[in-house]
């Protein structure tokens, strides 16, 4: 079975009948690092959210490497939210311990690196950091781990574009063939050279997927100029 | 992961309840040797005794701020951590719901104990310090010695049968007490978060409706029981304490089914109706 991620009839309505994923079905296999795109509110987070079991679909199923979400996809599903999600009082080298303590597959090594790498101190607060570091270090947090799948919600909207480049290195050589990356963004200029395929979302289902080979090559444009032209207003 | 999950959760929680502690100790010790010092001797004039009462208020605002700041504090820390942006790494830890409530229940009782424990002693320090100063220093060995005599005589008399049954509810009311509280401000919390909108205020008016809902329930029982002719004449006789015992097995019951209720609550809430938005 190459599928690692498996959707079928998925769908969420939040109150007041609002519907965010809409009867999507999404097959996403193994090794591949694969762009969410779409425009606001087209249920990209709803999706990821669901997807990492923070939210419960209405109707449909999901499959990650042949499990519905729960304790044990969490344990190979590396989730980055589009927030800061971590205890402010914590310090980074708690942090650390924490996902040791909890995830199995948590590489502190590469985590002190990637720190050290960016010059943070391992002993200061997450409160004494500024939005930007933080979003960092969530992001070494959460690419320290050997996940089978990796959600990053917006990883690098918050950051300048020095470290941007940074980020997207460590996101290619991080992840190992058997494991996918599924990233949210709406910087896809940024992210198109690093992503395999696109999956366009737009009302809370898929629109299109497709290779950015085959986008480059047959429809003759860049990522980003296909996504303008998809969903011109 | 149980073990792993209570020493985060101890790590999360132990500064500010320990800080709450530390301050009744330092109003228990500060106050009561004002109490008991000579100052009072010299003080023959009318403010003293308002001086006096100020200070037993302030040692009761202490003891306040412990026990409703502890539970507060804890309530505050479970909505945090669940729902709030915390609860986004929270729920996304390989740990069953199961675990992740036990975790949390264990040491919110254990928080919620300590804080009963801390009262209880620290009532008997800024006591001890009021003795003190009645019989002064060198009797108060003497006067602890008849107090406990005076007890000893009361709990032999035949108004005082079953007082060792009162003591071990007693001791089973606050154990239960403790987990059964922590699970109901944990439950209303998981409660509130149905709401659409205002989940907090949910939260509190479920807290409100099931504390009223046994204040009431509770208080029934004791009517019922005081008001039942047989009861009239007995309480003047022996069956003070078995008359107490039959309430404090009331309170037992309401307690042990609120906390299995809230667990269980809690549980299908964490289960099929998270929902981070």
């Amino acid at each position: 079975m190459n599928e690692l991620v498996q959707i079928c009839d998925l769908t969420k309505v939040y109150e007041r009948k609002k519907v965010a994923v809409n009867h999507m079905n999404l097959m996403i296999p193994s090794g591949r690092i694969v762009g969410l795109l779409g425009p606001n509110g087209s249920g990209k987070t709803t999706l990821i959210k669901m997807l990492s079991g923070l939210l419960v679909p209405n109707q449909g199923t999901i499959r990650i490497n042949g499990n519905t979400p729960g304790p044990v996809t969490k344990a190979e599903v590396s989730y980055l939210p589009e927030r800061t999600y971590f205890r402010e009082s914590m310090k980074v080298s708690q942090l650390i311990a924490y996902f040791q303590d909890f995830y199995a597959d948590f590489r502190p090594e590469r985590a002190m690196q990637m720190l050290n790498n960016l010059q943070i101190d391992p002993n200061s607060r997450l409160k004494t950091l500024s939005k930007g570091t933080k979003e960092k270090v969530q992001l070494i947090m959460v690419m320290s781990r050997d996940a089978r799948l990796y959600l990053l919600d917006e990883p690098i909207a918050g950051v300048d574009p020095a470290a941007r480049d940074y980020i997207l290195r460590t996101v290619i050589s991080n992840y190992n063939e058997r494991a996918s990356i599924i990233i949210s963004t709406h910087l896809i200029t940024d992210v198109e050279n690093v992503l395999d395929d696109v999956v366009f979302i737009r009302d809370g289902r898929v629109l299109l997927t497709d290779t950015v080979e085959n986008i480059r090559e047959v429809k003759g444009k860049s990522v980003d100029q296909y996504f303008r032209e998809v969903f011109a207003c | 992961m149980l073990g792993k999950l209570m020493k985060q959760e101890w790590l999360s929680t132990w500064k500010i309840p320990t800080v709450l502690i530390g301050v009744v100790f330092a109003a228990a010790t500060i106050f009561g040797l004002f109490c008991a010092s000579p100052v009072w001797d010299l003080m023959d004039w009318w403010g003293a005794d308002v001086i006096f009462s100020a200070t037993i208020l302030l040692f009761y605002g202490a003891l306040m701020c412990c026990g409703v700041g502890t539970s507060i504090y804890l309530a505050v820390r479970y909505y945090r951590s669940m729902y709030s942006n915390e609860g986004y790494l929270t729920h996304t830890l390989p740990v069953t719901p199961n675990q992740l409530l036990l975790s949390k229940m264990i040491n919110f009782s254990i928080w919620e104990l300590l804080s009963v424990i801390c009262i209880v002693f620290n009532i008997m320090l800024f006591a001890a310090f009021i003795v003190l100063r009645e019989v002064g220093y060198r009797s108060v060995f003497e006067s602890f010695q008849e107090v406990l005599m005076e007890m000893q005589d009361i709990l032999n008399s035949e108004y005082a049968t079953g007082w060792e049954l009162f003591m071990v509810l007693t001791i089973i009311l606050i154990l239960v007490g403790t987990v059964s509280k922590s699970l109901l401000y944990m439950g209303s919390v998981n409660i509130g978060q149905l709401w659409a909108r205002h989940r907090v205020a949910g939260a509190i008016l479920v807290y409100v409706g099931v504390t009223g809902a046994v204040q009431i329930v509770t208080q029934a029982a004791m009517i019922i029981f005081m008001t039942s002719a047989e009861r009239i004449g007995l309480l003047q006789d022996d069956y003070f304490f078995s008359f107490l015992n039959q309430v404090m097995a009331v309170s037992l019951l309401m307690q042990i089914v609120i906390g299995v209720v809230m667990y269980v609550g809690s549980l299908l809430i964490l289960k099929k109706k998270v929902n981070l938005e």
